[in-house]
């Protein structure tokens, strides 16, 4: 009789726990989804930086400024003095 | 059974059975309710009843031949209707007997069939035992399979947390790294407007530049056209200034010329500076000559010295009279000396007057603090009472003699009070000279100091000739100024300082005879004056002295009566205050006899007491030493059996353990018998199980005797069916014999009563318990067989008996 009710507590208790892994499995798929979403926005977000030329236009674009400027610089000086020059030349 | 036995006393005919019956009725009637049940009873009973009636039929024997034949006819009638009463009541029991062997055969088919059922419902009990068991087993892997489920929950939950943590990071590294970003941007935005600004400032400078330089261009060429121009200018302004030149030229050569002139100039006037230097020394010369005049005119004012010197002569005279004055006030000091000396030692008598008087104060403060401590020694020292009663008659005498003392002492402080005054008085006139002479020491104070300023006014004059001297030697200088211009105002000048000189001297000389005059005049007036002032404030101070004087006498009379009144009083108090001290030395006196009583009692109360005690105390101390022994010889021998104990304990220390280990040993195997017979009792419920099979067995063996047994019968005869009916009977009071028997066993009870089954468990382990049980079953089957063979010849002495009678 004692095994008989023990083997009841333990149907009662197994039904418990059948009834808690079920709900905990639930949460868990839940929580799995959720974190699967979590990865894919990971995912998007990483592919969205690094697809974002911006930054790289942008820099494209300070670095052909830069350029031009020290073109700009290093030319029309001398041009200025040459034609400083030319003028001087011109008047003599 | 009723009937049978009325056969059994209506057989012998002798008995009447109206009285007979009567009585034996109510047996017969008792008898009846355990027909079926206790067979060997009824037959025990039946013989006992046989052997009553045969009892009875003697006894009746006698009785019966007394009565009629009528009723011998009424009793062969009654027979006749009570013997067909009982073919009728045999015919009923025997349909009721085949009813209940119906009955009986039913029961034991319904029995069988249950039985059947029971042991389906074993075969199903068994297997749904195996099922259960595997359900067991399963649901056991399902536990393991849902405490693995749950552990890799666990651990998913773990990593979700971790996971969460990591993508917490990652997000806050994300928002980071888009900051920076933007951060980025923005500063490569800014470095490229940056830039675009610069290409634009550098065009622009470079325009700008540009243009500057064509302006300063314009400006150099413009320059360069103004400069010649005003080298052309200056070209045409050169003539102009050489001839310019050479006007200053001429300019700076007549200049030179008019240098060589002032030098010409300069080197004249050298020569004349020479000149003048030596002129100058010829001045110095005169100058020294001057100053020889000058000396003697300083004699000239020695003289005038001297003639101070006579007037300090005059001074010494005033100062010799001073000097009179001066030892007429030495005198006077002298005698003012004397009298302070006089006071002094008058003081001196005082002091010691009054230091004796202190003395003999002191001395009567201490004989007081002596008659005080005294009075407390006495109160305090009680064995010597009366030697101190009688010092303290003698402290009396002497109290009384100081007393006589104090008043001497009064008295004579009386005269010395007067004492006192006079010598205050006397004091006072001192007093008064003293004043009076330094009054007359400030007014020659006075006098001095006149002289002093007649001496200052004379220094004063002194330094003012000085000054003239300075003067004229200022003029002296100024004529020596003047020697540049003539030597004849040198001459002249000599002249007019001699006469001025002379002049001067006379002038001096009058004028210090004006003021030796003038100071006289002022002196004698001063003195005059001052010694009428002189006079006028000593009268003053006199007066006011004399005023002072009478007041602080007056003030001083005043506190003197005061005080005469005051030490009156208190000599009056001091004698009120030695008349009580009178009495209540008296009283004390008395107060201390009683006390002095009192204490002696109590001295002796307390003797004794102490005696008392003392003996007590002598008790006590032998009570404790006593004690103390006691508790050392009780210390010792606790310690002696404290040892001996501890050594015992020692000593069974080890018995005790090898007990204790003994009894754990025993305790361990019982232990170990209760598991043999926990195993034992298992072993014996399988071999139960096994003697179930057995009984079984037994059964069906049983059953099959019981076949051929009743086969045996009906081969022998068919008339032996009530035997056989007897047989069943039989057969079915052995089952109630072997329930009899087997009350001892209830084991071997249940396995009779049930059928046999097909126990689950193999009853294959034999152990010596199931001897016993086999020798019991031979037991019981003695017993069994010896009760049937009982019962055979029991039934077998009936049925003789039946057919003998």
């Amino acid at each position: 009789m004692a095994e008989s009710e023990s083997q009841e507590g333990n149907d009662y208790n197994r039904g418990r726990m059948v009834e808690n892994i079920k709900t905990d499995m639930e949460e868990l798929l839940e929580e799995m989804e959720k974190l699967t979403v979590r990865a894919a926005w990971m995912a998007y977000s990483y592919t969205a930086i690094q697809s974002n030329a911006d930054l790289s236009n942008a820099m494209q674009h300070s670095e052909d400024a830069f350029l031009m400027c020290k073109e700009q610089m290093e030319k029309k000086w001398q041009e200025v003095l040459l034609e400083s020059r030319r003028e001087r030349e011109k008047k003599e | 059974m009723e009937k049978e036995n009325r056969f059994k006393l209506f057989m012998p005919p002798r008995l009447s059975a109206g009285q007979v019956s009567a009585g034996r009725s109510q047996g017969f009637n008792r008898c009846s309710d355990d027909d079926f049940k206790l067979p060997f009873d009824v037959w025990s009973r039946g013989e006992i009843t046989d052997s009553d009636t045969i009892s009875q039929q003697v006894k009746l024997c006698s009785e019966v031949d007394e009565e009629n034949p009528e009723t011998m006819n009424e009793l062969f009638s009654k027979l006749y209707k009570e013997a067909e009463k009982i073919k009728q009541w045999k015919l009923t029991v025997e349909t009721e007997l085949n009813q209940k062997e119906r009955k009986l055969q039913e029961n034991r088919k319904i029995i069988e069939a249950q039985n059947k059922a029971i042991q389906e419902l074993q075969f199903e009990n068994g297997k749904l035992h195996l099922k259960l068991e595997d359900e067991i087993c399963e649901n056991k892997d399902l536990l393991k399979e849902a405490a693995a489920s749950r552990h890799l929950c666990n651990l998913l939950k773990e990593t979700y947390t971790r996971f969460t943590e990591k993508t917490s990071k990652y997000e806050q590294e994300k928002e980071a790294t888009i900051q920076l970003y933007e951060e980025l941007h923005s500063n490569v935005e800014r470095m490229t407007v940056a830039f675009e600004e610069l290409c634009v400032q550098a065009e622009n400078d470079r325009l700008e530049m540009s243009f500057k330089l064509k302006e300063e261009a314009e400006k150099v060429d413009k320059f360069e056209k103004e400069c010649r121009l005003e080298v052309s200018q200056k070209e045409k302004q050169i003539p102009a200034l050489t001839i310019q030149r050479d006007e200053k030229d001429d300019v700076i050569k007549d200049i030179k010329a008019q240098l060589q002139t002032s030098q010409n100039k300069i080197a004249d006037l050298m020569e004349a500076k020479l000149h003048n230097e030596e002129m100058l020394k010829e001045s110095q010369v005169s100058k020294e000559h001057l100053r020889v005049e000058l000396e003697e005119a300083k004699i000239s004012l020695q003289k005038a010295e001297v003639a101070q010197k006579n007037l300090e002569t005059e001074f010494q005279t005033t100062v010799k009279t001073l000097i009179q004055v001066t030892g007429e006030k030495e005198e006077q000091e002298e005698e003012c000396k004397k009298m302070k000396a006089l006071l002094a030692a008058l003081t001196e008598e005082f002091e010691t007057s009054v230091a004796n008087l202190k003395s003999l104060l002191q001395e009567e403060q201490n004989r007081l603090k002596k008659s005080e401590d005294d009075s407390k020694l006495l109160t305090l020292e009680l064995q010597n009472k009366s030697a101190e009663l009688e010092e303290m008659t003698k402290v009396k005498c002497d109290k009384e003699v100081q007393l006589e003392e104090l008043s001497e002492t009064l008295k004579e402080f009386h005269g010395l009070k007067a004492q006192l005054t006079s010598t205050a008085e006397k004091e006072q006139d001192y007093l008064k000279q003293l004043v009076t002479l330094k009054t007359d020491l400030e007014q020659e104070a006075l006098k001095n100091e006149q002289l002093t300023v007649y001496l200052s006014k004379l220094s004063l004059e002194k330094e003012q000739t000085a000054q003239e001297k300075n003067a004229v030697a200022a003029e002296l200088k100024k004529l020596q100024e003047q020697q540049e211009d003539s030597k004849k105002k040198e001459d002249n000048t000599k002249q007019l300082v001699e006469n001025l000189e002379e002049a001067n001297s006379q002038l001096r000389n009058e004028l210090e005879s004006l003021k030796e005059k003038m100071a006289k005049t002022g002196e004698e007036m001063k003195s005059t004056l001052d010694e009428r002032e002189e006079n006028m404030n000593n009268l003053k101070k006199q007066v006011e002295n004399k005023t002072k004087c009478m007041e602080e006498l007056q003030q001083e009379n005043k506190v003197l009566k005061k005080k005469i009144t005051t030490e009156s009083k208190k000599s009056n108090t001091y004698e009120g205050k030695v008349n009580k001290l009178q009495l209540e030395m008296e009283n004390i006196n008395k107060q201390h006899k009683e006390e002095v009583d009192i204490y002696k009692k109590d001295i002796e109360t307390r003797k004794v007491n102490e005696n008392k005690l003392r003996e007590e105390v002598e008790k006590m101390r032998l009570l404790c030493d006593e004690t103390a022994m006691i508790q050392r010889e009780t210390d010792a021998r606790c310690q002696h059996k404290i040892t001996e104990m501890v050594a015992l304990m020692e000593k069974h220390k080890n018995e005790y353990d090898k007990l204790v280990e003994e009894k754990d040993a025993e305790l361990k195997v019982y232990k170990m018998k209760q598991q043999k017979q926990i195993s034992s009792e298992r072993a014996l419920e399988n071999e139960l199980s096994c003697l179930k099979k057995e009984l079984s067995s037994l059964k069906e063996q049983l059953k099959a005797e019981m076949e051929e047994k009743e086969n045996f019968v009906k081969e022998h005869s068919g008339s032996m069916i009530p035997e056989s009916e007897k047989k069943h009977k039989s057969i079915v009071s052995e089952e109630e014999m072997f329930k009899n028997l087997y009350k001892d066993y209830p084991q071997a009870s249940q396995l009779h009563s049930t059928a046999p089954k097909k126990s689950p468990a193999p009853c294959s382990v034999k152990s010596p318990g199931s001897a016993l049980k086999l020798k019991t079953m031979r037991r019981m089957r003695e017993a069994g067989w010896t009760a049937l063979s009982k019962m055979d010849r029991k039934r077998k002495i009936k049925d003789a008996v039946k057919l003998f009678a």
